[in-house]
């Protein structure tokens, strides 16, 4: 069977999970015998690629044109340069030939609307919807307009032309594959998509890539002190703002840890910033974006999430099959992903109070700390399967290829 | 790889509404999509354009069976 792997994004991509789960989903079909290809926006955003068979096509060959004759069109249009982007997509596509894929596997609801249009009429077409498209907006609004509110989000162009895409995306894919309830029920509710048409099982974690990873520098820790750690993205969705405040409160009643945060964003000179303020630059330790992110997890004691929302991070998996008990919040797929007193402890989103107990909790336990963080390996290397993964993949192209008319 | 530089109007039928645009492009290339692109396909997509016209308007909460 030739699969086709689409984004509308840039591959690959530096930051976020899209692209190792594009490329370890790529090397576990071939490994049960599929071809793959892989089609998105070039590194650098100044063209196309279908990346693994090193085609690019520039967009200077295609925008020019596409802009001159929508140029009227466009002019009610907030972000013209996305749509001029999705138009080059399904010309790209074009120009690579779809003729020759027995199933076009999108991973975001642009690429699945653009390939709807090119794609030949028996080709069936899934899309993994991995974010929200409107959500998004309306965090990067929040990383630079702090005191914006919801309300006001919503009323912005920008917002719902993404909501219209992702709107119009899920009704022109045949089958919608999310991760979590939590995601299925928003799109199943906000966009009245049928619950026949969605598909949900968990990623999974190719745990032999994981520990492949090599050791980097890792810091020099008293022996009493737990390791508090975070990984992910710095940006305002992911609450660090909130983690800070609870690390300054839990610097009031202990003293036996350090907290490591590994990644980057738009957020983090704020927050280093903000941990001088407190006090905390030797408690709290910011070490970048790492490429040794699982052998820092086997290092540390407890894995902290306080996102103000999420879907299904790989920060969590990874941390649960490194061992390690998590504290996150009751917000998006987290609730899904933690069970509540058996593999870590969930808390209010955007509640710093709530997060330094939670944290706290585990501090001062080291039998409940232990015990839940080998509960979450346990549980964690069922529930996030690499191989599960696959399999239910292979049998979602099997459902459309062989059940249902196109 | 020979290139042949050819007026985008060549490929006007790809456009609902085409406009002179005195761009030039790659001829193999366009010929190519042209070649490839489904019958009856245009830019831009008007159902989407009505889609995105409603929900700027109205936001998500109109009627989206209608859409």
């Amino acid at each position: 069977m030739k699969v086709l792997l689409a984004t509308y994004f840039t591959i690959p991509q530096e930051i976020g999970g899209l692209w190792p789960f594009i490329s370890e989903l790529k090397n576990g079909l071939e490994t049960r015998g599929f071809e793959v290809d892989i089609l998105g926006r070039t590194a650098d955003g100044s063209g196309y690629t279908l990346y693994n068979k090193n085609l690019v096509l520039h967009s200077d060959e295609l925008i020019p044109l596409v802009q001159g004759n929508l140029a009227p069109a466009l002019n009610f249009l907030p972000p013209a340069n996305y749509e001029l982007a999705r138009y080059g997509l399904e010309l790209a596509a074009a120009s690579f030939g779809l003729k020759r894929y027995d199933v076009i596997h999108c991973q975001d609801v642009i690429a699945g609307l653009s390939l709807s249009r090119i794609k030949p009429a028996h080709v069936p077409l899934i899309t993994s919807v991995h974010g929200s498209l409107p959500h998004s907006y309306i965090h990067y609004l929040k990383n630079n307009i702090p005191s914006i509110t919801l309300e006001d989000c919503q009323k912005t162009a920008t917002y719902r032309y993404h909501a219209a895409l992702e709107f119009a995306g899920l009704q022109k894919s045949c089958l919608i594959h999310t991760s979590s309830m939590w995601f299925r029920n928003r799109l199943t509710s906000q966009y009245g998509i049928s619950q026949d048409k969605v598909e949900t099982f968990p990623y999974g974690l190719n745990i032999s890539t994981l520990e492949r990873q090599q050791p980097g520098m890792i810091p020099h820790v008293t022996p009493h002190k737990k390791i508090i750690i975070f990984t992910g993205r710095i940006v305002h969705i992911k609450g660090i703002p909130y983690l800070i405040d609870a690390l300054h409160k839990l610097k009031k009643v202990r003293n036996d840890w350090q907290c490591w945060i590994i990644g980057d964003g738009e957020l983090g000179a704020d927050s280093v910033k903000k941990t001088a303020k407190y006090g905390l630059h030797n408690d709290v330790l910011f070490l970048g974006k790492r490429n040794d992110i699982f052998p820092l997890l086997k290092k540390s004691d407890i894995f902290v999430l306080p996102s103000l929302q999420d879907n299904q991070p790989y920060s969590v998996m990874e941390a649960q099959v490194a061992g390690l008990p998590s504290v996150v919040t009751n917000t998006g797929g987290l609730p899904e992903m933690v069970r509540h007193g058996e593999t870590g402890i969930v808390v209010p989103s955007a509640n710093s109070h709530s997060l330094f107990l939670g944290i706290k909790q585990l501090l001062q336990n080291d039998t409940l700390r232990t015990s839940m963080g080998e509960q979450a390996k346990r549980t964690g290397l069922v529930q996030w399967s690499f191989h599960t993964m696959i399999d239910k993949t292979i049998h979602m192209y099997e459902k459309l290829l062989y059940s249902s008319p196109k | 790889m020979n290139t042949l530089k050819v007026l985008g109007d060549l490929y006007n039928s790809m456009f609902h509404n085409p406009i002179e645009t005195n761009v030039y492009v790659e001829h193999q290339i366009w010929s190519k999509i042209r070649a490839n692109v489904p019958d009856g396909y245009k830019i831009p997509d008007k159902k989407m354009m009505d889609i995105i016209a409603k929900f700027i308007e109205e936001g998500t909460s109109s009627d989206l069976s209608k859409l």
